[in-house]
């Protein structure tokens, strides 16, 4: 393939998914620039190997898992450790004022909350099909699991998410829309 | 109350969150690098491997002369060497499969997973075997003559069958890192302390013991098992300068 052509499609395919793609990385790894970094490597990835894809209508879904993975392959990095370990001690270090400010702030939403603390494996699944709006196959074949355990995670997530606002007051056991 | 989940997931990231024509070019460009190193060609210098084959004939004429009975020793300890490679190729699994595949020696086997399945290749008879099926994908696997071990790629489910009962146990753990005979390695970052816990389970009697460890710049490299030993790297500045212990 041309050099041209090859610029001219990963350009389609970064003003189509790239917005999308960052999100979902950002989801996993809280960080804007780590979330580009991973970003970033996927594309070159699908730059290099454009030809393989040619005529293949799952270039959405190669890229989503793309990313997913590499923020798997990040948690498991002794980079994350160290981020993780250094964002805790940030923590110590402010923990009386966090801890004041939280306090004050009865707006804070809750519910947000809630879903930034809940396991990977349900954030993940919540965020593809709510979200990203992605079919429940195309998360399975993201995720290179089972339709069935995509369910199961999904009405596992939103029961988790429910149950936390529940325990905050903010919930009344209806299922989430 | 009905909560639309799409605006909570949305609340959830920051307004400003997005890929800007800035940082496409970039991408574009270190695109361009990467696909230019890949495709420049490894220079071939045509020379090299007769000025290597002179080199070495005229070592080996330099020093046959005197140990010639030592050197025709080490050349049938080579032959038997070669002699003993065997080429496998496993039908059907990718590179990337073959690339999880561990030899046991009990059963003269290749072990390794792909996808959901642990198999098991038997040099033997040439006959694959699906040996274990996850729930999850397979992350990682390890065997000796007891014990098969594989973990799941959703992390938190390590699962461990004994190769002789047909047993199988789970272990709620992060990861786990290596085992010896019957003892298995387990890790477990615990954020809440900023410790790393790493366990050593006695499979046959489910004694557990912990060590623990800060995970922060001391964590220089994976710890190694072996011998009964567990071994810990750290780092820590001596005089100023990062030592790693």
């Amino acid at each position: 393939m041309e050099k041209q052509q090859r610029d001219i499609h990963l350009r389609e395919v970064m003003d189509l998914y790239g917005h999308y793609l960052l999100r979902l990385a950002y989801t996993y790894v809280k960080n804007k620039e780590r979330a580009e970094d991973i970003v970033q490597e996927v594309f070159i990835r699908y730059y290099i190997h454009m030809e393989q894809f040619e005529g293949r209508s799952s270039v959405k879904t190669y890229l989503y898992h793309m990313v997913v993975n590499e923020c798997h392959n990040y948690f498991k990095s002794w980079a994350y450790r160290k981020t993780e370990l250094t964002s805790l001690f940030k923590k110590q270090e402010t923990s009386i004022s966090v801890e004041s400010q939280i306090l004050k702030q009865e707006e804070m939403d809750v519910i947000a909350h809630s879903i930034t603390t809940l396991e990977t494996k349900y954030r993940e699944v919540l965020w593809l099909y709510y979200y990203d709006e992605l079919s429940i196959t195309d998360i399975a074949s993201i995720l290179q699991c089972s339709v069935n355990t995509v369910k199961t995670r999904l009405a596992r997530g939103r029961k988790r998410v429910g149950i936390q606002l529940e325990k905050e007051g903010f919930y009344n056991g209806n299922e989430f829309t | 109350m009905e909560m639309n989940l799409r605006n909570r997931l949305k609340a959830t990231i920051p307004d400003q969150l997005a890929l800007t024509s800035q940082k496409k070019e970039e991408i574009l460009e270190a695109a361009h690098v990467r696909l230019e190193q890949q495709q420049t060609p490894v220079k071939k210098h045509m020379w090299k491997p007769f000025a290597v084959g002179i080199s070495a004939l005229a070592l080996t004429a330099l020093l046959s002369y005197p140990v010639i009975d030592e050197i025709k020793e080490q050349l049938t300890i080579s032959q038997i060497t070669e002699q003993s490679y065997e080429e496998i190729s496993i039908p059907g699994r990718s590179a990337d499969t073959i690339f999880t595949a561990v030899f046991d020696d009990a059963t003269n086997s290749f072990y390794y997973y792909e996808g959901n399945t642990v198999y098991s290749y038997a040099l033997d008879t040439r006959i694959e075997k699906a040996e274990e099926t996850s729930e999850f994908p397979i992350s990682e696997m390890l065997v000796n003559e007891d014990w098969l071990v594989w973990m799941a790629g959703d992390r938190n489910s390590v699962f461990v069958k004994n190769r002789e009962t047909l047993e199988i146990k789970g272990f709620s753990t992060d990861t786990f890192i290596d085992f010896e005979d019957d003892t298995l390695l387990t890790t477990i970052s615990d954020t809440t302390t900023g410790h790393t816990i790493y366990s050593l389970t006695n499979l046959r009697t489910n004694e557990v013991k912990q060590f623990t460890q800060a995970f922060d710049n001391s964590a220089v490299s994976q710890p190694i098992y072996q011998d009964n030993k567990l071994l810990l790297p750290s780092a820590f500045k001596k005089d100023g300068i990062e030592t790693v212990r």
